[in-house]
């Protein structure tokens, strides 16, 4: 969390470095947005916490975790055999942005697709997957 | 050593950083924004209002009239001072309670005089009567000047934009009020200031809602 607070700080100090009056004490300037935003990371968590409950057992599938690994293996094999099924366009824009997790602008650097051309990849990837989901459900 | 997100963050931001061009000081980019909104108001006044109609009104309370006038002017304006000091960080949180005095004093004497009027009736009327053009009066001058106010204010990206939206909002809900004792056609009563009172709560509770999108706080 403290790393968080730290970066939102250097984020805010980058967005109103303009509000610094030159000449005047920079320390209450700096504390002021240091305060601001650890109120604003608390606040989130408080947030979050009273919506979300972290239950670390429920995660686990059996005590050894190595044994959960054939079960996340099968896991990527279904995963890769459904998206090879995919045009090559459809198949990159699902890997790096559902798989991923790339934004839409990192997988269009990434891709040299645009990103709208990214967003039609998408749907079209994504209504393919639903209906040979249904045509062809994986054991 | 791989750098750690802070550190490849700081390159990042180190590598966009370009010159800007300080604000102003918070005084001088309040009474710039006081001086404008004065003029659209005045402008108001002396075109559209009865300043002759007006002392014919309030005849025999003249000074209780200019203590009122008075106080909701120095609410409006020292509001509207307190969100440009609010809005930079760091800035004092003593100006959040610079227009309670004024506020306070405003009200009272509104009721002093509200009071008077409740003894010469011999009661409260309970119509609503004039006193919906009051609200509307109130919230279509508040409507015009708050963008006014809103892009001046959103200039300095508020880290904390609530209080600066509240303090606007009374500023500009006191101006407007004011701004309205020039066109009033009768003096205040119990009902007008209750409705004066619901007028403004409606400015400052809208401008503190729109604080978030409207201040593009930082």
């Amino acid at each position: 969390m403290t790393d968080d607070v730290v970066q939102d700080v250097l984020l805010t100090v980058h967005r109103v470095r303009h509000t610094y009056q030159p000449g005047r004490p920079v320390e209450p300037w700096l504390a002021a947005i240091v305060i601001r935003r650890s109120i604003d990371a608390t606040r989130k968590r408080g947030h979050i916490g009273r919506r979300e409950v972290f239950n670390e057992v429920a995660y686990e599938t059996f005590a050894d975790p190595r044994a959960k690994e054939p079960l996340d293996a099968d896991a990527s094999r279904t995963l890769a055999r459904m998206t090879e099924s995919l045009p090559r366009g459809q198949n990159e824009a699902i890997i790096l942005v559902k798989i991923r997790e790339m934004t839409l602008a990192e997988a269009s650097l990434a891709s040299g697709q645009s990103i709208a051309l990214l967003k039609i990849n998408i749907h079209r990837a994504m209504k393919k997957l639903r209906l040979n989901l249904v045509k062809d459900p994986p054991e | 050593m791989t750098p750690s997100r802070t550190d490849t963050l700081i390159d990042r931001l180190a590598t966009d950083m370009r010159p800007v061009r300080p604000l102003r000081a918070p005084a001088l980019r309040a009474l710039i924004a006081v001086a404008v909104i004065a003029l659209v108001a005045g402008l108001a006044i002396i075109i559209l209002g009865d300043i002759g109609e007006l002392g014919r009104r309030y005849a025999g309370h003249e000074a209780l009239l200019a203590l009122e006038m008075a106080a909701m002017l120095a609410t409006g304006v020292l509001a509207i001072i307190a969100a440009f000091f609010v809005s930079i960080p760091g800035g004092s949180n003593r100006w959040l309670a610079a227009p309670i005095p004024s506020l306070a004093i405003w009200l009272l004497v509104s009721g002093v005089g509200c009071y008077g009027d409740f003894v010469r009736r011999g009661g409260i009327e309970w119509e609503l009567g004039e006193s919906m053009h009051c609200l509307l009066f109130i919230l279509a001058t508040s409507a015009v000047l708050t963008p006014l106010l809103i892009w001046r204010l959103a200039r300095a990206k508020p880290i904390n934009p609530l209080p600066v939206a509240l303090l606007g909002g009374l500023g500009i809900a006191a101006t407007s009020a004011f701004v309205l004792i020039f066109f009033h056609p009768f003096a205040v009563t119990f009902i007008d200031l209750a409705v004066h009172l619901v007028a403004i709560l409606i400015v400052v509770g809208a401008v503190g809602l729109l604080s978030r999108p409207a201040l593009d706080p930082a």
